[in-house]
């Protein structure tokens, strides 16, 4: 996206654009769809807030807004109980209720078991990638990571979570 | 790279999410915009341009400029060498006849005797001399109140080649009371006045109506009100008060709005909070809080775990905090009232320090700004959780918080002012009329501690303070112009 000035922006148009951007980028970090509404609402509400504070030459507003999300996000997390460790969530879910099992059957929840031995910054990437999707060149600069460094991580995750994935659905096939 | 099955788990927002959130940001204000910074190199570029000139000048002046340039430049130089200089009276002898003296700048007060001629040392007062001056109770030069606080730091010294120091004035403060003291010192402008601010939780007001002690300070503020013994051993000796009233230190405890406001009394937070209790049989014995309900503190209140979130009790903010919730039903024993003069200690160990078993839970995420929301989220997910807050808390009126009054007071200005709300101090500023009598640092200091403040720029140290009503303040105001006699 070009870099526009705060007064040309359209505002409604980003919005469309960003805003599922946003929903699926927190879906993809919680591995849930608990709270993800709050969470949308809470990052645009800041940022249109603040909206006059974005300086268009320093980032492009998809930078600036994601920003944002991942701050909100570090937040809700932050004053989460810890985690389940990947054993217990997978006894949990083995022995919860129907809807429970209906859960863990969704795609979402399986990438959230799979995910979960993964590292922060790791699942990040996962998250900007294919909840948000973002470039690499976007994702760099959210990351701190360069573009090609963002690259290489994502090819390496991709290929083990493939691996895993089609495993996970053969054993549950059998 | 077949990373299909990760595109597949994205899902489109529901519509009625997404339309609502618009419409919610269509009404929503933007914030102002801020003002633009200067980038790190153009600040760099002009300061050394700007130094660089500042340098010349001063160069060329004093070396071959006419007179009238030199003077232009080293007088204001000269005069912010002086207030370097503060409490350094001895370098006064460095001084010596013949050097560059200038006419000094500055305030008003500044006595006349600093135009005199250099090199007269017979004429030049000493920090000496304004000090017997004081003691004889001549009080009509403004800058000799702070001179007769024997190691203020203040004195002015005149034509001999030196100049005067701010005003000064000390003022002794409560442990409560000092962090409000601390800040308005600080709004006081430096350049004319120096207030000292000295924590002092023994007997201030000996301090104050002392004639002849070393420590003897200028003013004291505190959290309560002068008590009677206290009044009446300084009038003792001839001096008469000025009461003049800072504001509040309030709390206010709040819960999520789930199942509506708890109607406390001061006495069912005392039961509640405080670790040790009197015994219901033997009032005169002291035992650990047994209580962990409401509803063993008082039958009507709801059988929800006692469990109240606050600042760290060893912190100041903690401190402060223990006082509010548990003085006032403290205050309602006789047994533990008979011994607040006898054994200050055993009281202040009573009155002054909350449970550590879990009835009162202490949070980091208290006071900080940035946490305020973090802080008050906490309530909505453990609705019977009680938190403290101060009296005007942005993440408590987002969250819409209950307030639960207190002796059936909300902690609004009407019962601040009457003191019916039991979670309250008042903070009162005294001093002497002799001290305070043509004193500008004293009223610099007094309008320093009644300027408002928002909440919102309020330093983490004074959270809890309340400033004055508009009606209250001009009377304040006015007990201080006037220097109005405290009739007790």
């Amino acid at each position: 996206m070009d870099r526009l000035s705060t007064d040309e922006l359209d505002w409604d148009a980003l919005y469309a654009d960003l805003a599922p951007r946003v929903y699926n980028y927190f879906r993809y970090r919680m591995g849930s769809d608990t709270d993800v509404e709050e969470l949308t609402s809470r990052t645009f509400e800041r940022a249109w807030r603040f909206r006059s504070h974005y300086r268009p030459d320093v980032a492009g507003f998809p930078t600036w807004l994601f920003k944002i999300a991942q701050n909100v996000g570090l937040d809700y997390r932050s004053r989460l109980r810890p985690h389940v460790p990947l054993e217990g969530a997978t006894e949990i879910a083995g022995e919860g209720s129907p809807e429970l099992e209906a859960e863990l059957s969704s795609d979402l929840a399986r990438l959230a078991i799979l995910t979960a031995t993964l590292s922060e910054r790791e699942r990040e990437l996962i998250a900007l990638k294919y909840g948000a999707s973002l470039n690499n060149r976007l994702i760099a600069g959210l990351t701190g990571l360069s573009e090609s460094n963002v690259g290489t991580v994502l090819h390496r995750l991709v290929r083990k979570l493939r691996a895993q994935w089609y495993g996970h659905a053969s054993i549950s096939d059998e | 790279m077949n990373d299909e099955f990760l595109h597949r788990i994205r899902k489109t927002p529901p519509p009625q999410f997404l339309a609502g959130l618009k419409a919610k940001l269509d009404r929503q204000a933007s914030a102002p915009v801020p003002p633009r910074r200067w980038s790190f190199t153009r600040g760099l570029f002009t300061g050394l341009l700007l130094g660089g000139a500042a340098f010349a000048l001063t160069a060329v002046s004093l070396t071959r400029g006419p007179e009238s340039l030199r003077s232009l430049v080293r007088t204001p130089a000269e005069y912010f060498a002086r207030l370097m200089r503060g409490s350094g009276q001895g370098d006064d002898k460095a001084w010596a006849p013949g050097q560059h003296q200038a006419v000094p700048l500055g305030p008003v007060w500044l006595p006349d005797r600093a135009t005199e001629p250099s090199g007269s040392a017979a004429a030049v007062p000493t920090q000496s001399t304004g000090f017997a001056v004081k003691q004889d109770g001549h009080s009509g030069s403004v800058g000799s109140v702070g001179s007769t606080a024997p190691g203020a730091g203040s004195s002015y010294v005149g034509g001999g080649g030196s100049f005067p120091g701010p005003e000064t004035i000390r003022v002794a403060a409560s442990s409560d009371a000092y962090p409000i003291a601390l800040v308005s010192a600080n709004r006081v402008p430096r350049y004319a006045y120096h207030v000292k601010v000295e924590l002092d939780a023994g007997d201030v007001f000996a301090r104050l109506c002392s004639t002849d002690s070393p420590n003897r300070v200028e003013a004291v503020e505190l959290s309560r009100r002068i008590t009677s013994e206290e009044f009446r051993r300084c009038a003792r000796d001839g001096n008469k008060l000025v009461e003049i009233k800072v504001g509040y230190l309030a709390i206010v405890l709040a819960r999520a709005p789930l199942y509506g406001p708890l109607h406390l009394t001061a006495r069912d937070l005392f039961l509640a909070l405080a670790r040790r209790i009197p015994d219901p049989a033997h009032p005169e014995k002291f035992i650990n809080n047994p209580n962990t309900t409401w509803n063993q503190v008082d039958g009507s209140l709801p059988y929800d775990r006692i469990q109240v979130i606050g600042p760290a009790p060893g912190s100041a903010a903690g401190t402060l905090v223990a006082h509010l919730l548990l003085q006032g039903g403290c205050n309602a024993y006789q047994s533990i009232m008979a011994i607040r003069d006898s054994d200050p200690d055993g009281y202040e160990n009573i009155c002054g320090t909350l449970r550590t078993d879990g009835a009162y839970v202490q949070t980091d995420l208290f006071g900080g700004s940035s946490s305020n929301w973090a802080y008050s989220d906490l309530f909505v997910t453990n609705p019977t959780q009680i938190g403290i807050f101060r009296t005007n808390d942005p993440g408590r009126s987002r969250n819409n918080l209950v307030v639960n009054s207190v002796d059936g007071a909300e902690p609004a200005p009407a019962g601040l002012t009457a003191g019916t709300y039991s979670v309250a101090e008042t903070v009162y500023l005294y001093t002497k009329k002799t001290h305070a009598s043509g004193a500008t640092a004293f009223m610099a200091f007094v309008n320093a501690s009644l300027t408002r403040v928002s909440p919102y720029f309020l330093e983490r140290d004074t959270w809890a303070f309340v400033p004055l009503e508009t009606a209250e303040m001009s009377s304040s105001l006015a007990t201080a112009t006037a220097l109005k006699e405290l009739q007790f």
